[in-house]
């Protein structure tokens, strides 16, 4: 079974699009566990949720705890699902399709440790942009040439289903970053392990405005960070880094 | 025996500590000519604390800390060294930037919850390395009396 983990704070107002986006599944083979940190948001406005998704049939819970950060919040609520294996579809993310869920769970077998595909992103300006993702092959042969950066295509945590004991051997947080921790985890472990699967069908879609727009400087710095931690030794790092320089001094300029 | 070494932060708006900072600075751009990359990163990594200092104190803004950060980079990206040392140099960078905005945030997360709130900077395994390997008087010629050891 899949746990469908919101993690959230202080953001009932967003809650309400992942809660509808749940609903309408057409599968109710699943669970959602929402993985709440606030600090001022009566628990009671998060039961709601819980109490009218599992009026739709859903089997829902709701966690209270405080963690340290987003990613340890993630990693910490993975000790609550029943699942065996989870997707992070946080506070205001949403899922592509009424069968994304049924499709996931589809693939779903024990030569397979993680699951991915594609997302749409949608910008603060409301612009669309379609990323279809590609697979583990394309994406390692991209960082071992550095012909082009990981960049344009980076596989986006809300597309990714996780085998839970994964996540238990290869936790997404301790790599000291604090805005692309999750993209890390991605890269080390289509490097670490074979047991990947990447689906042709976008997944989720999630919004821009987050902390990743916040500090984009720093979110700049940690893909940058990434994409070098993971370059091939041969590979073209002077263009690598003319490109997130580039990216850098734009902002820094505006 | 594990040697500590702790970074006194001022919270006065001094100077010499911008003095003290570009004169790192200048010494990490000669340093990169070198080929000595234990050097380079240690006189590096002494440019970044000195930088974060200045940023958390207020005397640099959010715009003069990105912008010095991204000067180091250009630093390193346009040096002769090895692709293997030039990489390794960007992470050094990169991951003490990242660094800097989480101890930032939650600095404010504390103050702001009236929690008391340590603004030093922890001087992580890599610099200890890098001092452990060069011994202690180089750092104070670098340094000069800002730090104890």
């Amino acid at each position: 079974m899949l746990t469908i983990i919101t993690t959230t704070r202080d953001n009932t107002d967003e809650l309400g699009r992942t809660f509808t986006s749940l609903v309408e599944q057409d599968t109710r083979s699943f669970e959602w566990l929402i993985y709440d940190g606030s600090r001022h948001t009566p628990i009671d406005e998060l039961n709601h949720f819980a109490d009218t998704a599992t009026g739709h049939g859903i089997s829902a819970s709701v966690i209270h705890a405080l963690d340290t950060s987003i990613y340890a919040a993630m990693q910490n609520s993975i000790k609550y699902a029943k699942g065996e294996w989870c997707l992070f579809l946080n506070c205001g993310d949403m899922l592509c399709h009424k069968s994304t869920i049924a499709h996931i769970s589809k693939h779903i077998q024990p030569s397979v440790d993680m699951i991915y595909g594609g997302n749409i992103y949608i910008d603060v300006d409301h612009t669309v942009h379609y990323h279809p993702g590609s697979s583990p092959e394309k994406i390692k042969q991209v960082l071992e040439t550095g012909e082009t950066p990981y960049y344009y295509h980076m596989v986006c945590q809300q597309s990714i289903a996780y085998r839970l004991s994964l996540l238990r051997s290869l936790p997404l947080y301790p790599a000291d970053l604090r805005l692309a921790a999750d993209h890390n985890h991605f890269l080390r472990t289509i490097h670490s392990t074979p047991n990947v699967l990447f689906t042709n069908m976008p997944i989720s879609i999630y919004f821009g405005g987050g902390s990743s727009h916040r500090y984009i400087l720093n979110t700049y710095y940690e893909w940058m960070y990434n994409n070098i931690a993971f370059i091939g030794e041969n590979a073209k790092l002077h263009d690598l880094c003319d490109h997130y320089l580039d990216l850098i001094s734009s902002q820094i300029q505006e | 025996m594990h040697k500590t070494i702790i970074l006194s932060v001022s919270r006065e708006a001094s100077k010499s500590s911008v003095y003290s900072f570009l004169r790192l600075y200048s010494t990490t751009r000669l340093a990169l000519l070198t080929s000595d990359q234990l050097t380079i990163e240690l006189i590096l990594h002494l440019t970044l604390v000195k930088l974060h200092r200045l940023y958390s104190n207020g005397i640099y803004s959010s715009t003069q800390y990105h912008g010095f950060i991204s000067q180091l980079l250009m630093l390193i990206r346009h040096s002769s060294l090895p692709s293997s040392g030039m990489r390794d140099l960007m992470k050094t960078v990169l991951k003490f930037s990242s660094k800097v905005m989480l101890a930032q945030s939650e600095y404010k997360a504390k103050s702001a919850a009236g929690l008391p709130a340590s603004e030093s900077v922890s001087i992580n395994a890599t610099l200890t390395h890098l001092i452990g390997a060069h011994g202690c008087q180089q750092v104070d010629q670098i340094l000069g009396a800002s730090y104890i050891a």
